[in-house]
């Protein structure tokens, strides 16, 4: 089952998005930081990562460099959540290794589903590293 | 000019008379000299020079020569020698010359006669004696001789006395010519002198006098005035000179009258400027800004109680040059190239902002001109620290409304949503469905709201970074046709976009920013279109491409038309329907400085109410020099 982690500090998004991924019939785990987000990722890989921008004490940004640094979790796609409006972000995110980036506001939940839906589609058929 | 005319001519009189003097005097001095020579040389003449005297001696003598040469012929008794008698004949020859010389110079007279009578007695005798030598004739010439002698004695006496008379008559004449020629070189000595008295007295008294006057009107004595005593040409000159004397009195009078006047000017002109003066000080020290003035060189001139706040000065500056101030505090030194540009240009500010420590200034340089010519700098100074404080939490402000306002709304937005799609079935009833629908669009609506905020303030503070790239225009409006579809189709009126948008060349702008003044104007357009639709062309325009968005809407009264491209400013409330607004007024404002910043220009090309309008913008097809930070 594809299971995604979805990593949010702010409880109202993180319940938003859990529901969404879990009507749309995904395995969901949470994380409320980046710690608890890395230590998810090293228990159990995920399929895909969701990733917050703004945490305390790590960032969105910081947690992503890890993820890539290492060699065991650099293949798991990672999409950027954020509610930082900020084109420099965005491009820092993706320079950095990130497959999307979304402006939480900007989209339904039902659209960030479909968009996970579509990457996840993309890496399937180009032989996605195993869950 | 008549006037030294004359007096030439008077001078050279004058001086010609006193030549004339100078001439005759010399003439005179000449005749007194030759007169002695005369007395000298009569004085030397002697009876020699008398040939009657010359006549008389010559007789004499020869009648001697004759007679001792006749004696001879007595002392034998014989005839007389030959040598004796051609002796006495050589004699009475010369006898015979002188008695002619005599007879010539002294005239034929009695005593002429007689004597010539005796002289031919003892020619006679001696001749007798010549031919016989007989004793007797000897006795004869001798006493012949002897009376001639005698006569001729008389004679010499007579003559002696005749030159003596007429040598006194001569002195005497000699004499009186002499004193005459004295008598004349007094005279002109005399008249030299009488003539250069009366040239010192006509020429030089007056010079003087006017020299005097001239004198005393230089050294302020202005009522001098000259006696007008004759009626020539100093005469003249001296009314002329008192006239002038008059006229320089009365305007030096006229002077003293202006300089009062001025004067009194003066004091009540420095009365106001001094009461400017109090009230610019007042004003300038009473500033919560600092305040320095310099003059051109730099120098300060006034410095106002905040400014050595601000600057942290201790020490009185005035006077002193701003390069000397920067010794004092190290923010000067920064001021000082600022200070130099303000003062070489003719006018505006030159502003310099200055960290110091935790306190931000920020200084005002505006030249002070005069006539076209910089003769100072004005300074101000003032203290936005709390302005930047304000800026920052400002930054921060925005930074935090995006993340925290959004959240909630995203939220909100996000559940109601997903109510709508997932519980259809506890959604049943449509009143529920409405007010979820309704939350579900106020979050959206808010969400526009808190992005049109931060978008406007972005670009109000120049702090909205644009990607510039080179694209083409067709695949942007294709999007946005694409995305607004569904309005169109839930509107019922028509979205098209012109056929021949693929031919355009590419333009040169943010690609992002360009589709977001495409959405707002298509967005604003379907707003306003109950029938027919809208449409969108483009054209190249120079060196731009303009983009017209055509709609067959309502259109826009001229009031509205004013309102357009303004902050918070909507149309008119009732041409708005409530289920399409976006509601924050700050579409169009947020479109003409996107455009702006990039190039171009944004506007209303033309509205009919009731028909439609067209909106337009444009777009650089090349960089502008002039395009802010592409960074």
């Amino acid at each position: 089952m594809t299971k995604i982690l979805i990593t949010e500090d702010d409880p109202l998004m993180s319940r938003m998005y859990q529901k969404i991924f879990t009507f749309e019939g995904y395995e969901v785990d949470l994380a409320e930081t980046g710690q608890e987000c890395l230590e998810k990722v090293r228990q159990g890989a995920p399929t895909l990562i969701l990733l917050d921008v703004m945490m305390p004490v790590m960032n969105g940004l910081e947690v992503l460099d890890k993820l890539k640094a290492d060699p065991a979790t650099k293949a798991i796609p990672v999409i950027m959540l954020t509610n930082l409006a900020g084109q420099q972000d965005a491009e820092t995110a993706l320079a950095k290794g990130a497959v999307k980036y979304i402006i939480k506001s900007e989209h339904e939940p039902k659209e960030v589903a479909d968009m996970v839906k579509e990457i996840l589609a993309g890496y399937t058929r180009n032989q996605v590293p195993g869950v | 000019m008549r006037l030294i005319g004359n007096l030439r001519l008077r001078t050279k009189l004058a001086i010609g008379f006193g030549l004339l003097m100078f001439i005759i005097t010399c003439a005179t001095a000449i005749g007194i000299a030759s007169t002695g020579e005369i007395r000298k040389r009569l004085t030397g003449i002697t009876e020699n020079d008398n040939p009657r005297l010359l006549a008389v001696t010559q007789i004499e003598s020869q009648l001697a020569e004759v007679l001792i040469a006749s004696e001879h012929g007595t002392e034998d008794g014989s005839a007389l020698p030959l040598e004796s008698k051609e002796e006495m004949l050589a004699s009475l020859e010369e006898v015979g010359d002188a008695r002619y010389q005599y007879v010539l110079h002294a005239g034929d007279t009695a005593s002429t006669r007689s004597y010539v009578g005796l002289i031919d007695q003892a020619t006679k005798y001696a001749a007798i004696m010549i031919s016989t030598g007989n004793t007797s004739s000897h006795d004869g010439l001798e006493a012949a001789v002897s009376a001639v002698d005698k006569a001729s004695d008389d004679l010499k006496l007579s003559e002696q006395l005749n030159f003596s008379r007429l040598s006194i008559g001569a002195f005497k004449y000699v004499n009186g010519v002499q004193l005459v020629q004295i008598i004349l070189f007094y005279i002109g000595l005399l008249t030299s002198a009488l003539v250069g008295i009366m040239l010192v007295r006509a020429i030089l008294v007056p010079m003087a006098r006017l020299g005097s006057g001239v004198e005393a009107i230089a050294n302020g004595n202005l009522r001098f005035r000259l006696k007008v005593a004759t009626r020539d040409e100093f005469g003249q000159l001296a009314t002329a000179f008192n006239q002038m004397a008059q006229m320089i009195s009365k305007s030096t009078k006229r002077l003293e009258q202006q300089r009062d006047t001025v004067e009194s000017q003066v004091v009540k002109r420095t009365k106001e400027l001094n009461d400017e003066k109090a009230r610019f000080l007042a004003s300038i020290n009473s500033l919560p800004l600092g305040f320095i003035l310099t003059d051109r060189r730099g120098k300060i001139i006034h410095v106002n109680a905040p400014a050595y706040e601000l600057l942290s000065l201790t020490d009185n500056v005035v006077g002193k040059t701003t390069a000397a101030i920067s010794k004092n505090s190290t923010v000067v030194q920064s001021l000082i190239g600022k200070i130099d540009e303000a003062l070489h240009q003719a006018e505006g500010m030159v502003t310099a902002d200055i960290t110091r420590d935790d306190r931000f200034l920020r200084a005002f340089m505006s030249p002070v001109s005069t006539h076209g010519r910089s003769i100072g700098v004005v300074i101000l100074i003032e203290n936005i620290t709390e302005a930047k404080i304000l800026e920052r939490s400002k930054d921060e402000f925005f930074s935090i409304a995006s993340h925290e306002l959004r959240t909630p709304l995203t939220a909100i937005r996000g559940n109601t949503s997903m109510i709508m799609q997932y519980y259809t079935d506890q959604l049943k009833d449509k009143d529920l469905h409405d007010m979820v629908s309704d939350i579900h669009g106020s979050s959206v609506r808010l969400i526009d709201i808190v992005n049109d905020f931060l978008d406007a303030s972005r670009l109000e503070q120049g702090k909205m970074k644009f990607k510039y790239e080179q694209f083409a225009m067709e695949p942007i409006i294709e999007q946005v046709v694409y995305e607004m579809a569904a309005v169109s189709k839930e509107k019922q009126v028509y979205l098209r976009m012109a056929n021949d948008l693929g031919t355009l060349p590419e333009v040169y702008a943010d690609k992002d920013r360009v589709k977001q003044v495409i959405y707002n104007l298509v967005g604003n357009a379907m707003k306003f279109v109950d029938e027919g639709g809208v449409t969108i062309e483009a054209h190249v325009e120079g060196d731009h491409i303009e983009l017209d968005v055509v709609d067959t809407g309502r259109g826009i009264s001229h009031e509205g038309q004013q309102l357009l491209f303004h902050k918070f400013q909507q149309t008119n409330d009732k041409l708005l329907t409530r289920d399409t607004t976006r509601g924050t007024g700050l579409g169009l404002y947020i479109s003409k400085l996107l455009t702006e910043r990039m190039g171009g220009k944004i506007g209303l090309k033309s509205s009919e109410p009731g028909k439609g309008s067209v909106f337009f913008f444009t777009i650089p097809l090349h960089p502008v020099a002039e395009a802010p930070d592409e960074a």
